[in-house]
């Protein structure tokens, strides 16, 4: 199995609970054990679409029990009997392996995934961010011969990066400090919010220089967010910005 | 990709620069350590495996992946 698989160094393994959520994308071959024919293997694919029941294979770290999971887009690019090259987009947390397995049974000859690529997780896909290890390692040779930071700047993206797909909530620097503390957002610190937050969503606060200051649950829906006088908006969850950033600007209350 | 709308609260605010970074500008030790790699995993060893070298490539302590490719 190659392709997208999200580093993330240091403070930046804090993020890793959120794109856990992020959908994902798949170029795959499906080997059949036995040939079939097409009409039948392409309309029987095509059910695999929409919801879907798995239940976590043995090899995994969760609790196997049945899951409901959403394939957004399932077709059939080409067939090289018995070999099938499919494109999948699907929720966090599909077992493409799994899902071989059980096209292969609704087929009644079996069948098994014999090769598999991620192309997309999040908003990682296979564009100019996308690195080898040897990119990586090149990066860091060149900056530690002759100090120059750019490749490694190119190769390593800033952990906002990552979180560019969840909603935002840009916060007054008079409340980054407490948010580090791990108090929770109440709406005068608010400057702007993502339209169509809705309750229970996750979104990302961040200063107004963009840099990440927690993961949140929103308490309340973005127009809410605007118009409440003072009211609790954003349950924080993760602290991903270091206390010692920002300046101290609560007021003490004894 | 995600071009977002936003709903303003307040329009006038303005952030400091003698404290925080925009995040492309954080210095190179802070930069790293708050960092993400778009890594092509290669065929062969396990996502655990590739992400421990680069941990060793840029010489640094915790290291973590999102998702592995191998189940």
């Amino acid at each position: 199995m190659t392709g997208i698989l999200p580093i993330l160094l240091e403070n930046a393994r804090k993020v890793v609970n959120l794109l856990l959520t992020s959908s994902k994308e798949y170029i795959c071959i499906m080997r059949l054990h036995r040939k079939v024919d097409e009409d039948k293997l392409i309309e029987i694919v095509r059910e695999f679409r929409g919801q879907i029941y798995q239940i976590p294979p043995r090899k995994s770290a969760i609790k196997r029990r049945l899951r409901v999971r959403t394939i957004y887009q399932l077709n059939v690019l080409e067939i090289d009997m018995p070999f099938v090259l499919m494109h999948i987009e699907c929720e966090a947390g599909v077992y493409i392996r799994k899902l071989c397995y059980d096209i292969g049974e609704a087929l009644g000859c079996g069948a098994n995934m014999y090769k598999l690529r991620r192309i997309r997780s999040g908003v990682f896909k296979e564009d100019e961010t996308m690195v080898t290890l040897h990119d990586i390692r090149d990066a860091y040779e060149i900056y530690k011969e002759t100090g120059d930071e750019s490749l490694l700047r190119k190769v390593i993206r800033p952990m906002e990066y990552a979180l560019q797909e969840f909603h935002k909530v840009f916060i007054k620097d008079s409340a980054v400090s407490a948010i580090c503390h791990g108090a929770q957002l109440a709406t005068p610190g608010i400057v702007k919010v993502s339209k169509g937050i809705k309750q229970g969503d996750p979104v990302v606060i961040y200063t107004l220089k963009g840099e990440a200051v927690a993961i949140g649950e929103a308490l309340m829906s973005s127009e809410d967010m605007i118009k409440k006088r003072r009211a609790t908006c954003v349950k924080t969850i993760r602290v991903l910005m270091d206390k010692s950033l920002y300046p101290k600007m609560w007021k003490r209350t004894h | 990709m995600f071009k977002e709308e936003f709903y303003f609260r307040s329009s006038e605010e303005s952030t400091d620069y003698s404290y925080g970074y925009n995040p492309y500008h954080r210095p190179l030790d802070m930069y790293i350590k708050n960092g993400v790699i778009n890594l092509d995993k290669p065929r062969g060893p396990s996502s655990h495996q590739v992400t421990s070298w680069v941990r060793e490539i840029l010489e640094i302590k915790k290291i973590g992946h999102a998702g592995t490719l191998d189940i």
